[in-house]
């Protein structure tokens, strides 16, 4: 096991440092001037636009910018926000929890709800409570979540007054969101869950463990599920990746300052910084989250030990 | 071993016969399994088959110009003349809808075959291969899904434009690498069977356990990967469309108009509701016979 | 008996006139006003920043020295008392207030003038401020500590609109304290609120100053403003932003859509706030070295092949209401002193501009759209917005004109313009001095500058820089009417519609008024019913 971990933590840092590298180039080489942005929403002189630019380096030639930035990075200087001043670090510190605990409740509603519908869906299959459950399942999956967010705003918010529009610093603000989020990833969830479960329960040792004698409900639960659930995890990290950086549109929606705004925004105005201390968080979530992973696929499936 | 023989026979493995015999196997599959499809499932089918003909003849299911703009008759509710109203311009929503069936569904197909054809390669390669190229590829997806969508997005629309041709692109590449993911769990999850132990021990050739044993295991979640990526690939390009990616104005794209309409869903609710409805339901039936299919297929499941 | 009866009724009548006098509200002093905007401030730094999301919140924490009555436009005295110009134009000479202190208690003088002219125009600190005397500052000088000289190296007849947006005042010693570049995030200056807190993202939070007693003349009422605080809310989406309007977290809102704006204007509770602003409409910036665009009949052409009164129709009918969002045919708005119906040279006329494009060889080809020498008359345009492309589209179908759009973010904007990828192309909102022409249409800002129409007109140049020198305010306005028809006639941009102010508040909401740019609100004699 230690020689396991410390292999993965050397994949790790591989990983992230390809990651900061890759959008480092990525970011530079996507068009775009952000001194015009930084002046806001009015023409200026050029004289003093290139005054700007020549503050922000961004006179010299691509390649340079890109060396320069990394070496900086890797100094361990992340830098200030080419538009606030603000050092990256502090602004880091500030997006973290709230998308964190966006992307956590949601999570957590997501497999609080779609779990028990994708086993429902397999152990009935072909009734009509699977036609209902994949409905919802497919309902979830295939809505905006600006959609289903503004919706709940305008129902829950405006009309019933249950809870605000939006923000962040109390759990009350926390619920609209959390939910629309939750929805998605349960209707994800819940359509790999139930397609993994039936191709569990229909393999040799699922039989035999009905032969055993085994209730149905363990059979269903101990067995089926424990094998079904591997590629239910993979979605689970996959989409928890995915919710770190995507929570953009609900953020914005409900006003929340969150990571996925702070990166969508250093990215459309060019922020350098902004950006690169936003994927490094990202990278390095991330890959805690695989090492994580593989380590329950492990414990689920006793048989990939010797794989 | 990348060889012409493996890669033939992954095609079949995941299709037991070559093309027309499997179409004709498929139909004669349908018209006997039949009974074993549920009403949902042949419902489901049906709409499909509807919405297909309608993406391919839009002319015949539609009264109005798509595209053409009408100032004097914007925001009219959905009546007689306007089934699902019109939208800020006054176009016709339904005809709208109608012609982006095509648009959408080939948007869709296209960004799908990207994403599941390199994400099976990938994904089977790693799982199946194992070592430093299981290691290697499993790095590059890592990486790659650290990597934001949308920066990825902007530099495919700064190279190649923007329209619906960079829309498909970005957002088959943008989830190729989280479907590698999951198809390398899947074939995993299979390799790991006793059975596939036994096939080696026997002397099997690496294509003959592909063929046999892995493909036709993964297929079920390929097919789950394939209609829920549909549906993800549509509301990306929804999401993104302010970015350049989705189809320019004046092309109709379901994904698109639902983007443009969000802020009208408290005003004139139909701009939004009714196009986003149409396309829960044919992302619905997708799923209905994609898990049909599966079943189908699947050689134990009929026997069980 | 009848006498008796005529007195009750006099001495009713006189209570009843009396009542009616009595129900005008007397403002109420207290409470706290949360408005919604759509971006969080940069930095809160006049001298440093220019962003308008930080420019609506720092108005009311610092003050310039002159400023613009709204109902006269003329300059009125804030924190300068008086103030003169040389004759030459160089020189302005500024009598101060001697009774304002910054918010840290230190004294308004002579010298914070001074060090707040040479901070802003400090090249070390690259500032972004828009409008502000770049280039023509020289420096600025104590006369006495009431008294303050601001040499200029030529003249520059921007510069006393300039003193009432771009140089507003800030606290030396704060400055010293916090440093230049964190000053932003700590403001310090002498206005009717001060600076609580910034939670980044998320809210400004604003007090009433308590020693404020320099209120200028154009404000309604003297000493401290009503209000106790004021808070900023960045509330990005804008749905969500009328959302919080209905359920009360907020009673203010800036940049409503149309769509929302006309549900809820209806409504009692809410009232229009609208501001018209001066300055150059929307207008698409024309490529003109890039075919065919280069061609002057075709820019003509694109100007005489819209119908201005039914996209703006289309898109902004329920702003129109409030004078708001008209069509624009010049490159001043109606309510900009440089606007001159004589620059206005193209209506909508179709027979016109396709005879143009007649007698310039572009012929219809087979599906209507027009060719010449094998090229298809093709105009591919980018911006960040809907609505009015997919109009224009359609209606240039109608002479030949295929019209590809690209919608796109800024930045990418932007760019495809810069490196003349685009034919015709969104250009960002603009100032009130009519100055800002030449930001977009003289020659030194091309390559690296907003001029995305590429133009290096000397004639238009010659023009624009006369204004920009020109201190008699009649013949200011002659140069930029001239400059504005000349540019209209060779087609350099093409003006679609103004571009205004319109939000919704509260009507608990009282007092609100805005500055005579029509972009910010002055908080000061706002206050709030129950």
């Amino acid at each position: 096991m230690g020689s396991f971990l410390l292999f993965r933590l050397v994949h790790g840092l591989v990983v992230v440092a390809g990651v900061v590298l890759l959008v480092s180039v990525m970011i530079h080489i996507a068009p775009g001037d952000p001194a015009m942005l930084l002046v806001g929403d009015s023409p200026v002189p050029r004289e003093q636009l290139e005054q700007i630019r020549r503050d922000l380096g961004l006179d010299r030639p691509i390649a340079v910018q890109i060396v320069s930035n990394l070496v900086r990075f890797a100094r361990g200087d992340l830098g200030s926000s080419l538009r606030t001043n603000r050092p990256v670090l502090s602004d880091l510190t500030r997006v973290i929890p709230s998308t964190f605990m966006l992307a956590v409740s949601g999570m957590f509603i997501g497999i609080a709800v779609g779990v028990p519908i994708g086993v429902l869906a397999a152990t009935r299959r072909g009734e009509w409570v699977d036609s209902l459950a994949t409905a919802f399942g497919v309902l979830g999956i295939s809505l905006p979540t600006f959609w289903t967010g503004i919706l709940a705003i305008a129902l829950f918010s405006v009309q019933l007054g249950w809870f605000p529009t939006g923000g962040q610093g109390e759990v009350r603000m926390l619920v609209l969101p959390a939910l629309t989020l939750g929805w998605f990833a349960a209707g994800a969830l819940a359509r790999i869950l139930r397609s993994g479960m039936l191709e569990a329960l229909s393999q040799d040792h699922i039989n035999v463990a009905r032969a055993k004698g085994l209730r149905e409900r363990t059979v269903v639960l101990k067995h089926a599920l424990r094998s079904a659930l591997i590629p239910a995890v993979t979605l689970v990290t996959v989409q928890f990746g995915a919710l770190l950086s995507g929570t953009v549109i609900v953020e914005t929606v409900f006003a929340r300052d969150g990571l996925g705004r702070f990166l969508v925004h250093g990215i459309l105005q060019k922020d350098f910084p902004v950006v690169q201390g936003a994927v490094l968080v990202i990278a390095v979530i991330y890959t805690a989250i695989n090492l994580f992973t593989d380590l329950v696929y492990l414990q689920l499936d006793p048989r990939l030990r010797y794989a | 071993m990348l060889s012409r023989e493996a890669i033939l026979s992954a095609f079949s493995g995941i299709f037991p016969l070559r093309a027309h015999k499997n179409f004709i196997f498929l139909l004669v599959g349908f018209a006997r399994l039949s009974r074993r499809f549920t009403f949902g499932g042949i419902l489901a089918f049906a709409l499909l088959t509807s919405v297909v003909t309608i993406a391919l003849l839009p002319h015949v299911f539609s009264s109005y110009d798509p595209i053409e703009v009408s100032p004097e008759s914007i925001f009219v509710p959905p009546s007689l003349n306007h089934p699902f109203g019109t939208d800020n311009l006054g176009r016709d929503i339904f005809s709208r809808v109608v012609f982006g069936a095509r648009t959408t569904l080939g948007f869709a197909l296209m960004a799908n075959a990207i994403s599941i054809t390199l994400s099976t390669l990938f994904g089977i390669l790693a799982a199946f291969r194992g070592g430093w190229l299981d290691s290697l590829i499993m790095r590059v997806v890592d990486i790659l899904l650290a990597f934001p969508g949308i920066l990825l997005a902007l530099i495919m629309v700064s190279f190649l434009g923007p329209g619906l041709a960079t829309a498909m692109v970005s957002v088959g590449f943008g989830q190729t690498p989280g479907f590698v993911r999951i198809v390398r769990g899947s074939a995993l999850n299979v390799r790991a069977n006793l059975y596939v132990e036994a096939a080696r021990a026997m002397g099997a050739s690496d294509a003959r356990i592909l063929r046999r044993h892995i493909l036709p295991n993964v297929r079920h979640t390929l097919i789950v990967l394939t209609t829920f990526g549909f549906g993800a690939a549509i509301l990306i390009g929804s999401s993104l469309s302010f970015l350049g990616l989705g189809a320019q104005p004046p092309t109709p794209e379901w994904g698109s108009m639902l983007g443009q309409a969000r802020g009208y869903v408290r005003t004139y609710w139909w701009v939004a509701t009714l196009p986003g409805s149409v396309l829960a339901v044919v992302l619905l039936s997708i799923n209905i016979v994609g898990d049909q299919l599966r079943d189908i297929l699947d050689p134990r499941l009929r026997l069980g | 008996m009848r006498r008796r009866m005529m007195t009750i009724v006099a001495v009713a009548a006189v209570l009843a006139f009396q009542q009616t006098a009595l129900t005008a509200p007397l403002p109420r002093v207290g409470g706290t006003l949360v408005l919604a905007t759509d971006e969080d401030a940069d930095r809160l730094d006049p001298n440093l920043s220019g962003q308008r999301a930080s420019t609506i919140v720092y108005t009311q924490i610092f003050e310039p020295l002159i400023l613009r009555d709204p109902k006269d436009k003329a300059f009125k005295p804030w924190l300068a008392t008086s103030w003169q110009a040389s004759p030459d134009g160089k020189t302005y000479t500024f009598r101060l207030r001697q009774d304002v202190k910054f918010h840290d208690g230190t004294p308004f003088n002579a010298a914070a003038v001074k060090f707040n002219f040479d901070r802003t125009h400090n090249p070390a600190l690259s500032t972004r401020c828009v409008g502000c005397a770049l280039g023509f500052y020289d420096s600025a000088e104590v006369v006495d500590p009431f008294t303050v000289r601001v040499h200029l190296k030529s003249p520059w007849a921007p510069f006393l609109d300039a003193l009432t947006t771009a140089y507003l005042m800030v606290s030396p010693t704060a400055v010293a304290k916090a440093g230049d570049r964190d000053f932003g995030r700590q403001p310090v200056g002498s206005g009717p609120f001060r600076f609580v807190e910034w939670i980044p993202n998320d809210r400004i939070v604003l007090e009433r100053n308590p020693d404020y007693t320099w209120s200028p003349a154009v404000f309604t009422h003297r000493g401290k403003a009503y209000l106790d605080r004021v808070i900023y809310k960045v509330i990005p989406e804008p749905s969500s932003r009328v959302a919080a309007l209905e359920t009360g977290e907020v009673q203010l809102v800036r940049i409503v859509s149309s769509e929302d704006f006309q549900r809820l204007v209806k409504d009692a509770r809410y009232a229009p706030v609208v501001g018209l602003l001066p300055g150059v409409p929307w207008t698409w910036a024309i490529n003109t070295t890039k075919f065919p665009t280069s061609e002057l009949a075709v820019r003509q052409a694109l100007n005489l092949g819209i119908d201005r009164e039914i996209i703006a129709k289309a898109v902004f009918r329920a702003f129109q209401a409030y004078g708001a969002f008209r069509p624009a045919y010049t490159l001043y708005s109606p309510v900009s002193w440089a606007y001159d119906k004589s620059a206005e040279p193209y209506s909508f006329d179709r027979a016109r501009a396709s005879s143009l494009l007649d007698g310039a060889g572009w012929r219809a080809g087979p599906d209507g759209i027009r060719e010449k020498a094998g090229q298809r008359l093709e105009i591919y345009l980018v911006s960040w917005e809907h609505g009015v492309p997919e109009l224009m589209q359609a209606q240039l179908r109608r002479i030949g004109i295929s019209l590809r759009v690209g919608i796109l973010d800024t930045l990418s904007v932007n760019a495809a313009q810069r490196r003349g990828e685009s034919h015709m192309g969104a250009v960002p909102a603009s100032r009130t001095d009519p100055d800002i022409l030449s930001l977009l249409l003289h020659s030194r800002n091309v390559g690296g500058g907003f001029n995305f129409s590429f133009v290096k007109d000397p004639e238009l140049d010659r023009l624009l820089d006369q204004g920009a020198i020109e201190t008699n305010l009649a013949q200011r306005r002659q140069f930029y009417v001239r400059a504005a028809r000349l540019a209209m006639e060779r087609a350099y941009m093409l003006p679609v519609h103004t571009r205004d102010n319109i939000g919704l508040a509260s009507t608990r909401v009282q007092g609100l008024r805005f500055d005579a740019a029509g972009l910010f609100p002055m908080l000061h004699d706002v206050w709030l019913a129950p």
